[in-house]
């Protein structure tokens, strides 16, 4: 199946941040998971570019929202692993209930009236 | 720079690369899991994950960014703030360049002169030989014979011999005296010492037959005095002790520090006096050299007895006292840096203080900043680096204040050779540079403590409802205030009794010097040659023979002669002969001593001449032996026991018919002389003296002091003229002038220049704390304008207003007396000083000098709190 025919979706300034964070409530992953992880929740429709995914990471890290730690994956392969601090935990739940907000707000100006 | 070490920078690089290669090699087995071959899904992956390189290097970017744009943004909310607040700003710089400054300017000073390294090569590698006799009251220097032969050892590497020799340089503007040194050949090898100019002295400047080349090598200093730094002085001829010798090189600063010239060590005569210095051979321990110098000796002694003290020795091999003639100015040093860093305490805490103030005010905007998202650690890095910067600022004012200061610091150094070493520079260099930003980083941290702590315990919400003009007391941080003003003046009260000492001593100094006249002197040395002069009489005979001629010549008002200096002798009382009372120095001196060095005598009488005569059992002891020992009660027709005098062995030939045994050691005390000040030059210890008759003993060297109504180097030719008339072949050594008065010139000059350095940096520190009480007090009665109004809208008078608020200034004030005065008197007892431990004159002084600021800068905040308006103050928000 080539890639081009499958739709996409633009992905909303600042909404990564909030995303990569949503999918390490799951648990502890790794930036190839994350990646993952978010285009399988969103059927393919978001396909994450790599050259934001770690910039990003690396920035949540640094914010401390989130931790990385070296551990072996399931190949039994050394891999860096991140967590949701408490902060980033925190800073999960305000996003999404800024989210929320920002749904219902901009669906009832589009909705007709 | 990104503030992460390299080895911390290496390890992130590598956790990138392996976290992007982790992924993608997931990636890949993906693709191959689902059936893609090997090769190409790799390919595959790569493409897909896009540009790996480039993913690294954003970010890479960012660590960078982050920590640069943070820092940026730090130092730019710094220049808001500090803008902001223009009277803020200036106050904390001004009383940072002030303690800044000041310490740096001390530091230079005490850099210069004590800690600026010596320009020898490896300096830690030489050792002081010293030989003492087994009772150790003696430290003998060593004889050119030895000196030969311990070169030959195995067990050192190298042999430095000196021995001090004054000279009389004839110059056209009149001579005068320098301080001359006589060095081995190989001394400048030795020392791993280059000239600046020319060549320094070597092995072949000493002839074989022991004969010196007429060769001199100049002091830096010298020098510059003497040829104005001319670099064609090499070459140039001195004429010194009326003998002419060639200037072949000249020194680089630092290098020795009380030698004027050095000269070629003749080796002619095998009894001249020596001092060692050596380096041992390597791996040789220092325990094992000291056995073969001491086996050595000893068997040299079999052939010449006259070597080593009968009594029996000792070799020691020492690190030497370098700075032994700077040990007076080592303490003072000491007292220096230790009121440097007070005073810079001081600074601290007044800006930590202002800091706090509008810590107060700046509460609320930590607030926001935290309620916006802004972390505990990012406030405190705000906060720090907007202190460091404000303190490198000041520590960048106050070097140019340094600068200014130093030539004034300079000046007030007693310029005396024992004191400064003359080749010292004072001056900023790295060093001091070094040290004056590593004193505005202190300062830098030390003032943001007290404001991060205080945001520290800034509980949010309570921040956020609490607007300015609320109550005081509820704001955070005045307690921490008062008590930082305390500690202030505790401080400033430490440095004022500091101050009060060093006056004190300055005013025991002049006590001390009361009665002493001013004289011009000549001193001068003569050594007989222990061949021609074996016995008492023949030695006694030149003596008495050139003390008659002296005091025949015209320009001569006193002759003396007087041997002080290294002599030191246990003191006790004949009724306890066991009892050891406490170590003199002893003197021996002809009739005339006192009167040729304007010596007071403060109770008694002089040696009369038949008693120097009779060689009799008297002695005169100055006002400190006195003092130690007849604590109460006159000492005239006291008694002690000398030991010095019952072991003549060695040193000294005692009148073979002397009293009957066992009291040739009691002397009688018939006069108190006042105490001399401590001149080197003139064989001065300053410590307490026992004089006594110089018929006593009868060495080979003496030392003659003569005083002049003119110039006392006029004296020298008549003396030579005067020994050679005696004796063709004797003559003077070791010339030496002095002008002034012996009583304490040397320590009224180094107490007046403690006196005004202390006062000087008490004033500061003064200044500072009355700067800081003022600003605690007005900040606190701007905060309280609202609670005034209310007071005073339920009835306070102005006057009660006043009352309060001095009430509160006056508390934190009397709080940091008590401390303060607690603390100097714990400062007190740790000083070798006559001053008392509860000195209540030095009281009265610290609240004269520090009350009434103390008063004024709670005066004045307190008088505007009583004019308030009621009205306007209520309003007040």
């Amino acid at each position: 199946m080539p890639k081009q025919a499958r739709p996409q979706v633009e992905l909303l300034q600042g909404t990564l941040d909030m995303l990569v964070l949503r999918t390490l409530q799951w648990g502890p992953e790794h930036g190839h998971g994350i990646g993952l992880a978010i285009r399988r929740s969103s059927n393919d429709l978001l396909q994450i570019e790599r050259g934001s995914l770690y910039p990003a990471l690396h920035r949540l890290e640094e914010q401390g929202l989130i931790a990385s730690e070296w551990r072996s994956s399931d190949a039994n392969r050394r891999a860096k692993y991140y967590k949701l601090t408490a902060a980033g935990k925190k800073q999960l739940i305000e996003a999404q209930s800024k989210w929320r907000l920002l749904v219902r707000t901009v669906a009832r100006v589009m909705r007709p009236a | 720079m990104p503030p992460w070490t390299d080895a911390k920078q290496n390890r992130r690089n590598q956790d990138l690369e392996d976290e992007i290669a982790h992924d993608l090699e997931l990636e890949t087995e993906e693709l191959v899991r689902r059936g893609m071959p090997r090769p190409q899904a790799e390919n595959a992956s790569r493409r897909d994950f896009g540009n790996v390189l480039r993913i690294k290097e954003k970010i890479r970017e960012r660590w960078v960014w982050t920590w640069a744009e943070r820092l940026a943004q730090d130092l730019r909310f710094t220049a808001r703030v500090t803008v902001r607040n223009p009277g803020f700003t200036a106050t904390v710089l001004v009383t940072l360049a002030l303690g800044i400054g000041i310490a740096t300017a001390l530091f230079s000073v005490v850099y210069g002169l004590i800690l600026a390294p010596y320009p020898y090569q490896r300096p830690g590698e030489i050792l002081d030989a010293t030989l003492r006799s087994r009772d150790a009251h003696q430290v003998m220097l060593f004889r050119v014979s030895q000196y030969l032969e311990i070169v030959k050892l195995p067990a050192v590497s190298g042999v430095l011999a000196e021995c001090p020799e004054n000279e009389l340089l004839a110059a056209s503007g009149g001579s005068e005296t320098v301080h001359g040194t006589l060095l081995s050949g190989d001394a400048f090898r030795f020392l791993g010492a280059q000239p600046l100019l020319g060549r320094t002295i070597q092995p072949a400047d000493i002839h074989p037959d022991g004969q010196a080349e007429p060769v001199v090598v100049l002091s830096y200093n010298s020098w510059q005095r003497w040829f104005h730094g001319d670099p064609r002085a090499v070459g140039k001829r001195l004429v010194l002790n009326d003998r002419a010798r060639t200037v072949i090189g000249i020194m680089p600063p630092r290098f020795g520090w009380h030698t004027d010239i050095w000269m070629p060590l003749p080796l002619d005569r095998y009894d001249r006096l020596v001092a060692l210095k050596v380096r041992l051979a390597a791996g040789v321990s220092r325990q094992s050299a000291v056995e073969q110098v001491h086996a050595l000796l000893t068997n040299m002694a079999l052939q010449d007895p006259a070597g080593v003290p009968r009594a029996g020795f000792t070799i020691r091999l020492d690190k030497p006292a370098w700075d032994k003639a700077g040990r007076g100015i080592q303490s003072a040093m000491g007292w220096l840096m230790l009121v440097a860093g007070l005073l810079l305490l001081i600074a601290c805490v007044s800006v930590a203080n202002l800091q706090l103030a509008r810590g107060a005010e700046r509460s609320l905007e930590i607030a926001v900043r935290m309620s916006m998202g802004a972390g505990p650690a990012r406030v405190l890095r705000q906060l720090f680096t907007e202190n460091l910067a404000l303190a490198l600022a000041g520590g960048a004012l106050g070097v140019p204040f340094a600068v200014a200061l130093l030539p004034a610091i300079a000046a007030l150094l007693p310029n005396l050779h024992t004191w400064r070493p003359d080749d010292a520079s004072i001056a900023l260099d790295r060093h001091v540079l070094m040290f004056a930003l590593a004193a505005s980083m202190l300062a830098g941290v030390l003032c943001g403590l007290a404001p991060v702590m205080q945001s520290w315990r800034l509980r949010l919400a309570e921040a956020l409802k609490d607007a300015p003009g609320a109550s005081a007391r509820r704001m955070a941080g005045a307690g921490a205030r008062s008590l930082l003003a305390s500690a202030q003046v505790a401080i400033s009260v430490i440095l004022l009794s500091a101050g009060i000492i060093t006056v004190r001593g300055f005013v025991t100094v002049v006590e001390q010097g009361r009665g002493f006249e001013h004289v011009r002197v000549l001193k001068a040395g003569y050594a007989l040659s222990p061949k021609i002069y074996p016995g008492y009489y023949g030695r006694m005979l030149f003596a008495r023979n050139l003390l008659a001629r002296l005091q025949e010549l015209p320009a001569v008002q006193a002759a003396a002669i007087g041997t002080l200096g290294n002599l030191q002798s246990f003191v006790a009382f004949p009724e306890k002969p066991e009892e050891r009372v406490r170590r003199v120095d002893t003197g021996f001196i002809s009739s005339a001593f006192t009167a040729a060095l304007g010596i007071p005598l403060r109770a008694g009488r002089a040696f009369s001449e038949q008693e120097i005569e009779d060689a009799a059992r008297v002695a005169l002891v100055n006002e400190r032996a006195a003092a130690l020992l007849w604590p109460r009660g006159s000492p005239i027709g006291k008694r002690i026991r000398l030991d010095l005098l019952d072991r003549p062995a060695d040193l000294f030939l005692l009148q073979a018919a002397g009293p009957p045994e066992g009291t040739a050691r009691d002397v009688t005390i018939v006069g108190v002389i006042g105490d001399l000040g401590r001149n080197d030059e003139l064989g001065i210890m300053g410590g307490p003296l026992v004089l006594v008759p110089y018929t006593l003993a009868a060495p080979t060297r003496r030392e003659l002091f003569l005083r002049t109504a003119g110039n006392p180097m006029a004296l020298w030719k008549p003396l030579r003229r005067e020994i050679a008339a005696i004796d063709r072949e004797e003559g003077p050594s070791n010339p030496w002038t002095f002008d002034g008065s012996l009583g304490s010139d040397q320590d009224k000059a180094v107490a007046t220049f403690e006196m005004a350095l202390f006062g000087l940096v008490a004033l500061a520190g003064l200044v500072l704390s009355a700067a800081g009480i003022y600003s605690v007090l007005s900040c606190s009665v701007a905060r309280q304008t609202h609670e005034v109004g209310i007071r005073m809208a339920l009835g306070a008078t102005p006057r009660h207003v006043l009352a309060g608020t001095l009430r509160a200034g006056s508390r934190s004030v009397g709080i940091g007396l008590a401390a303060g005065i607690a603390g100097s008197m714990l400062l007190a007892s740790q000083l070798e000083t006559k001053v008392p431990k509860l000195d209540l004159l030095a009281l009265a002084a610290i609240g004269a000098l520090l009350v009434p600021p103390a008063i004024i800068a709670c005066y004045l905040p307190a008088r505007r709190a009583a004019r308030l308006d009621p009205a306007a103050a209520l309003r007040h928000e």
